[in-house]
């Protein structure tokens, strides 16, 4: 499923969405909205939490230095079954390590 | 969120609008309550202090924290003095005015040290918070995305 898709499935994630864009912009902290995923010591990955948290949406994200600018960019959606899954986060995060962005 | 000074795409228009004035009023006050929490967790990193162990000095329970940090419940003043006496720490409340270009900007002192950021959906837009910035994204396959990046 598309990021945007998942978004607009209900209002409850709209709303969430607003305000998980809203928070990472302001730089606050909080890991039950918005946590990073430390892989090889690389700080560059996180996830945004949908409700509920344990088996809400997750939206992956790869964040870049561009000079003195950060953008983070929604990379992947992850539906959570209930599980725990360290694999397949294990898997994502490689997966998104793998894209590549140019600035123009 | 004070987007009407940025330019966004039609799509992303309707996620990130508010319906009526109640709905940017609970938005709000929800990012109050995150911003609060926001330094709650920073004195808790730093203390090395776990949620369990928060709940247990401020005498309530573990649910009761995650229900705050998700956002499922705001905090109260009562829970803010709470947190105060449990992390011997206190709130300074500051009420400045709201920079021009952004109604809901970081405060100065943060400005100053965090860089602008920006937020991306690859394939459809972007938009950010600090400055009249977006673009459409270009790229179409999986592993490569292009930025458009507007100077």
């Amino acid at each position: 499923m598309e990021i945007l898709s998942f978004v607009k499935q209900s209002q409850g994630n709209i709303v969430r969405f607003r305000i998980l864009v809203d928070f990472i912009l302001r730089g606050f902290t909080n890991t039950d909205m918005y946590e990073y995923v430390s892989v090889k010591g690389s700080s560059q990955f996180a996830k945004m939490k949908f409700l509920p948290i344990k088996s809400g949406g997750l939206i992956y994200c790869k964040e870049h230095w561009l000079n003195d600018q950060v953008i983070i960019v929604a990379a992947q959606l992850h539906c959570q079954n209930g599980l725990d899954d360290i694999d397949s986060e294990t898997h994502i995060i490689n997966k998104i390590a793998n894209y590549e962005y140019e600035a123009k | 969120m004070k987007l009407n000074k940025t330019i966004i795409s039609k799509k992303y228009q309707e996620l990130l609008s508010f319906a009526n004035s109640q709905e940017k009023l609970d938005h709000d006050a929800q990012m109050i309550s995150y911003k609060i929490l926001s330094e709650v967790e920073k004195i808790c990193n730093e203390k090395r202090i776990n949620k369990k162990d928060l709940a247990e000095k401020i005498g309530s329970s573990k649910s009761y924290i995650t229900q705050l940090f998700t956002g499922v419940k705001s905090v109260n003043i009562q829970t803010m003095a709470k947190f105060e006496s449990a992390l011997e720490a206190s709130f300074e409340i500051i009420l400045k005015q709201n920079v021009e270009y952004c109604s809901e900007s970081l405060p100065g002192q943060i400005i100053a040290q965090t860089p602008a950021k920006y937020f991306i959906i690859p394939k459809d837009s972007w938009y950010n918070c600090d400055t009249e910035i977006a673009s459409e994204i270009e790229g179409s396959t999986e592993t490569k995305h292009k930025l458009k990046q507007v100077a």
